[in-house]
């Protein structure tokens, strides 16, 4: 398990920006693993197993906080940047704020594709295994998420 | 760009020692998860590890009995927490740790372990981790994403 923490906390913490609520989340995955590992079947790979657990507790935080936030496009966007900013634990350049804030922007389920595919480089057939979908979906959403990011930045660059 | 931005570090920090000091925080809060229910009003604990050593050779598995365990001790704790309002006649009323002991043995199988589980757990739903991210309606959850973004057919079926 200890080998699995490290990945998970990263592919959690790339779904929730901010270290103190990915370090909540990955408590609750592991708990959660701990509570029902009898209910694993072992029909699949541990790791497809908690890569599952943690990107449906992500998107449940994501969801929670979304419903807190009763913002408008805008509002969500400086809100992003600032909870970005103002995490102690983030230091990047302008160029990495604004790929955080493109991923930050997208769907839920669209920004776990992006993710994985675009920093894990999961292939596409463990993906549709970790996501329990097609892979013909994955590549559609990936694409898009792609296409959303590319032009938010550039949106970005040319407003500069 | 974004292969670019792919080879410059993303900017998330963790503090120092973070994963190293994980496993340990996480025991910790596991631990509780496996610990029986703090010990009724009279401090009668230490029976509750002869009780587990006598009935341990009678039921399996092991997680059972412990829950079941609990579940007793939550019993015996709520009449011997009432046991001044209690009738005479109430068995449980000043009993003494082997007594205890002693009566749950001879009347372990007026306990159901089914509802004793139930009464433990009764509001955990694990159903949650056995459920598929995406379900059956989840390919078209994914692409519906995509069409309130209104994506156009023509591109859609690009990407597939």
């Amino acid at each position: 398990m200890s080998a699995y923490q490290e990945r998970l906390y990263w592919h959690v913490r790339r779904m929730v920006e901010r270290h103190e609520d990915a370090n909540d989340v990955i408590q609750n995955v592991f708990i959660k693993v701990f509570k029902s590992i009898k209910n694993f079947k072992g029909d699949a790979k541990l790791y497809t197993w908690l890569y599952r657990i943690a990107t449906n507790e992500s998107i449940t935080f994501l969801n929670k906080r979304k419903k807190k936030a009763t913002n408008s496009l805008d509002d969500e966007l400086s809100t992003v940047s600032h909870q970005l900013t103002a995490d102690s634990y983030f230091d990047a350049d302008a160029a990495q704020l604004r790929l955080k804030e493109a991923i930050a922007l997208l769907p839920e389920k669209q920004k776990a594709v992006f993710n994985l595919r675009y920093y894990e480089e999961m292939p596409y057939a463990e993906m549709a295994k970790v996501l329990d979908t097609t892979v013909g979906a994955l590549k559609a959403s990936y694409h898009h998420a792609l296409k959303k990011v590319e032009n938010y930045l550039k949106e970005v660059d040319h407003n500069l | 760009m974004l292969a670019r931005l792919k080879e410059k570090p993303e900017g998330f920090d963790v503090p120092t020692d973070y994963f190293a000091k994980m496993e340990a925080e996480l025991w910790d809060k596991v631990k509780p998860i496996e610990a029986p229910v703090a010990a009724p009003a009279s401090g009668k604990t230490s029976w509750l590890d002869n009780l587990i050593d006598q009935v341990s050779w009678l039921l399996q598995p092991r997680m059972a009995l412990q829950l079941a365990s609990v579940a007793l001790v939550l019993f015996v704790g709520f009449f011997a927490w009432n046991r001044t309002a209690a009738p005479a006649t109430d068995v449980l009323a000043d009993l003494t740790a082997d007594e205890a002991s002693a009566y749950i043995l001879a009347n372990l199988d007026d306990y159901d372990t089914e509802s004793l589980i139930e009464a433990s757990f009764g509001d955990e739903d694990f159903s949650e981790i056995e459920s598929s991210f995406f379900d059956e309606a989840g390919v078209d959850e994914l692409l519906e994403e995509l069409l309130e973004e209104d994506i156009d057919l023509e591109t859609l079926e690009g990407y597939l």
